[in-house]
């Protein structure tokens, strides 16, 4: 009897077999989302017909999201809305990236609708803003990955196109600065 | 007989009055509550007059709220949506004329980019090219051109949080709200709106903080502070008449017969001046209402000398009563001539009123029944021994060398003091809240200007752009807190041009670099350069008839009759070296600079001259008559009326000067100690005389002394300058009434 009821509450608490939903599935992300993560960026220019790839890292620290990357050149900035650098129109992306980096689940669907598929290990998310000022630019995102994002792609309403791939790293493993954001 | 026939004849007068009040009072606009409407018809230039116009319209309308505090961003969302529902949110919630000025772009080249080197233009270029999703313009604009422009020219510190713009300030996070009122901002209802969204939103959010900026915040304290004013105040004073007049004659009948004439004044007034005028002020009102107090005067003296001497008053006392009038509408006639046409209207307001409490005393009372009680021919009796007698000397001694020194501290220390600033009833919180929002925000007040003129409208731009690096360096040096101008959003087309060439410039020497650095194909190059050349030019009407250019099209005047054209430089707070610098650009032939608040100052300053002046004029006419009428004893009538203005004016040159408010209480305190000296003349030894003197003095005090304790700095002064002035005509009656020396008792 006992070892029917361990074996009940395990095949329950499995995860493959919890619903997912929303909430479930954004406190998993903020639960387990990679302080520093590498990246692999490849995004479309559609004025130019030409693609331009780059790689590097981001780190989630105190003073935002720090995009460091190392080819095709070395650069650093900081995604924050104080930082002055940072383009006007970017003011609208940060809240988007913030929340789909920084596993922030809840301020992302102030903007989007939601569309989930899957399973919690291995799902698929498209997102379509609600947000006016978003949609002005962004027409739509879609989300992949398991316990955290894995990939990430977004089409913009000017016909670029910006595809993420994500893995995680140790912090301390990172080349340069990282310590010293 | 004749007399009932001239009864009859007041009532008929009066009901039609009332009538004609009825249809007044049924127009919308009969009641007029702006402060402005006091203000002097202006002798400005009408250059100067257009350019305070058209600031006004641009700012009195506009006002701000910065929410601070935990989750200052949700917070301004819910006020944002409160204030919608109110119908007060401006439909402009952060200046964002990227789409506007989009094709511009390589015509507006910011100060930063232009004097930044190619290593940092590059740098620029490959980090917009990196960021994740940024960087979609990039064929149109690799560098960022328009970004930096708008950066540095419109918000620059204000950034988006969630669709709000907010800005840092220190570790403050602060969310900006604006709002805007349809209408005017002195609208009550309006200022109710306004206070119950932010009292709801309050009650929302306990821990935030708020900046307010706008006039409409002013407009709606000052409200509040009057109707607070006139409750506890108006109150008090109310019950302190009641309670005098209770005192003394212990009747109904004659407390109703002593406020008959007031009401009847008013009746008179308020539609007449409403014809006259084309609508009444409500300050008109206030100051108006306050100024037929008088009008008790005349039936206090005719119900103390029914009761206490006679019941048909004797030619003498009509005489009296009469000559009471005149003296005091001489005195207040004078207002007449001033250019103000809110103290015209209290001029015509309160000389009507008078002249209907005075009728009214005349026509009617004198045949109402009497009913007295005896306590009044007690109180009398006890007050009557209160005069000096022949003999007493060293009375005279105290007012001579009181008297001596009020004319030593009059001619010495006595200052008129006529700041705007003075007369600011707007607490000292909301005025530093203000300050700090324009502070934060870089706006410019709009209170101060300079007009720049040139011949035509591309010259007016480039003597804009000129002039803007002294204002730049005014900013820097912190002698100028902010400043806006047309050409700040708006360059030359001179300007434009070598912005354009120098763009070419840069993209010839990096574009190549950027392709080699980037890895971007050749395309890149020539696809830029001809979204550069074929780049209209931005012209003038364009920018200033789009929604972003509003602001500035309220600084542009445009062609002037005469063919040239101006345009407005809106300066924020200076410091006095900053002050100095503006007056010396303001040197030059085709720069004229405006202080409104010192023009005002200084219209209200000329004001109170030419007031003080023909009081002095009222003064010496008055003295005139009254030598004629009671020739030796003249002095007798005289005294109380200039000796309590003599010495109220002594007081005051101790104080901080005479201001436009406080002369307007000294022609309060001339008319009533006008009625006080005139009975002293007639009957110098009639107690009933006296005991009403005392009533008018003491019922005034209750009146007008109380306004004293007022908050707001205007009617403070006047009560201030009531509460001396009365003391002083009472407390020189006893002179005026000393006995003869033939015929002492």
């Amino acid at each position: 009897m006992h070892r029917l009821l361990l074996l009940f509450s395990m095949l329950f608490s499995f995860p493959v077999l919890a619903a997912l939903d929303s909430a479930t599935l954004g406190a998993q992300l903020a639960e387990s989302s990679p302080q520093c993560s590498h990246f692999a960026q490849t995004r479309w220019l559609a004025d130019l017909e030409a693609e331009l790839e780059s790689d590097g890292y981001f780190q989630r620290t105190e003073e935002g999201l720090v995009w460091h990357t190392l080819t095709p050149i070395d650069s650093r900035l900081v995604l924050s809305a104080d930082n002055p650098d940072m383009p006007l129109a970017y003011q609208a992306i940060l809240p988007v990236l913030n929340g789909l980096l920084g596993g922030d689940w809840a301020a992302l669907q102030q903007h989007f609708s939601l569309d989930l598929s899957g399973e919690l290990n291995a799902w698929q998310a498209e997102l379509a803003p609600t947000d006016k000022l978003v949609a002005e630019r962004l027409k739509q995102l879609q989300v992949s990955g398991g316990e955290q994002v894995e990939q990430l792609q977004i089409d913009f309403v000017s016909g670029d196109r910006m595809t993420l791939q994500l893995s995680p790293t140790d912090c301390a493993a990172l080349p340069g600065d990282s310590n010293t954001p | 007989m004749t007399q009932r026939i001239w009864a009859w004849l007041w009532t008929l007068v009066l009901l039609a009055c009332a009538a004609l009040l009825f249809t007044q009072l049924r127009q919308a606009d009969f009641w007029d509550t702006r402060i402005t409407a006091l203000l002097p018809a202006s002798d400005q230039s009408s250059l100067l007059q257009q350019a305070d116009q058209q600031l006004s319209a641009a700012f009195e309308n506009q006002f701000v709220v910065l929410v601070g505090g935990p989750n200052a961003v949700q917070s301004a969302k819910v006020l944002q949506a409160l204030l919608r529902e109110a119908n007060l949110s401006s439909a402009q919630t952060m200046l964002r004329p990227d789409k506007t000025l989009s094709p511009y772009r390589y015509g507006l080249l910011s100060d930063s980019l232009g004097s930044a080197d190619n290593r940092q233009w590059l740098k620029r270029a490959l980090t917009r090219l990196l960021l994740p999703g940024g960087s979609e313009t990039l064929v149109q604009d690799p560098f960022g051109l328009l970004d930096s422009w708008l950066g540095e020219r419109f918000n620059g510190a204000l950034t988006l949080r969630d669709g709000i713009p907010t800005l840092r300030d220190e570790d403050q996070l602060w969310a900006l709200v604006s709002g805007q009122v349809t209408g005017s901002p002195y609208q009550l209802a309006t200022q109710q709106q306004l206070t119950a969204s932010l009292a709801e939103f309050h009650a929302q959010h306990p821990q935030a903080q708020l900046l307010r900026s706008g006039l409409i915040f002013h407009a709606a304290a000052g409200a509040a502070q009057a109707q607070r004013e006139m409750s506890s105040l108006g109150l008090a004073s109310l019950l302190g008449l009641c309670l005098l007049f209770w005192w003394v004659f212990r009747r109904l009948r004659t407390l109703v017969q002593l406020l008959v004439p007031v009401a009847c004044g008013l009746l008179l007034a308020l539609p007449l001046t409403g014809l006259l005028f084309g609508g009444v002020n409500l300050l008109t009102l206030v100051f108006g209402v306050s100024i037929i107090g008088i009008a008790v005067d005349y039936a206090l003296h005719l119900q103390c000398q029914r009761q206490l001497v006679a019941a048909q008053p004797s030619r003498q006392f009509w005489s009296a009563l009469l000559l009471g009038l005149l003296s005091t509408l001489i005195a207040y006639l004078v207002q007449l001539i001033t250019p103000m046409p809110g103290l015209r209207q209290m001029a015509c307001f309160a000389a009507l009123g008078l002249l209907g409490a005075w009728l009214t005393v005349r026509l009617w009372l004198a045949r109402w029944p009497l009913s007295a009680h005896p306590a009044t021919a007690r109180l009398a009796t006890t007050l009557a021994p209160v005069r000096l007698r022949s003999g007493q000397g060293w009375p005279w001694m105290l007012l001579a060398l009181l008297l001596l020194a009020a004319l030593v501290l009059i001619f010495s220390r006595l200052q008129f003091n006529n700041s705007l600033q003075q007369l600011n009833p707007s607490p000292a919180e909301l005025i530093q809240e203000q300050q700090q929002v324009q502070t934060l925000l870089q706006q410019p007040s709009g209170s101060r200007y300079l007009l720049v003129r040139a011949a035509d409208e591309q010259a007016l731009l480039r003597r804009l752009e000129g002039l803007d690096p002294a204002f730049q360096r005014l900013k820097t040096a912190n002698d100028l807190a902010a400043y806006q101008h047309p050409a700040r959003h708006l360059p030359s087309l001179t300007r434009q041009q070598q912005a354009h060439d120098e763009v070419r410039e840069r993209y010839s020497q990096l574009l190549p670099e950027l392709r080699a650095a980037s890895g971007l194909p050749e395309r890149l190059q020539q696809q830029a350069l001809t979204a550069l050349d074929n780049a209209p030019l931005l012209q003038p009407a364009q920018w200033l008839e789009s929604a972003e250019g509003a602001a500035d099209a309220a600084l542009w005047l445009g062609a002037q009759p005469d063919g040239v054209w101006v345009a407005v430089v809106a300066l924020g707070d200076t410091t006095a070296a900053g002050a100095v610098a503006l007056q010396q650009l303001a040197e030059a032939d085709d720069v004229i600079y405006h202080d409104r608040v010192a023009a005002l100052s200084a219209q209200l300053a000329r004001l109170a001259h030419s007031m003080a002046s023909w009081l002095a004029v009222a003064a010496v006419i008055l003295s005139l008559l009254l030598c004629w009428r009671f020739r030796t004893a003249a002095w007798r009538a005289l005294l109380p009326p200039l000796g309590a203005v003599l010495l109220t004016l002594g007081c005051l040159a101790l104080t901080g000067g005479v201001g436009l408010f406080h002369l307007l209480g000294l022609l309060l305190v001339l008319g009533i100690g006008l009625d006080a000296g005139i009975f002293s003349a007639q009957e110098p030894d009639s107690d009933a005389a006296w005991l009403a003197i005392s009533l008018s003095c003491a019922s005034s005090l209750l009146a007008f002394g109380l306004l004293a304790f007022s908050a707001t700095p205007a009617l403070h002064f006047l009560g201030l300058t009531c509460l001396l002035g009365l003391a002083f005509t009472w407390a020189l009656v006893p002179f005026a009434r000393a006995t003869r020396p033939d015929h002492s008792r």
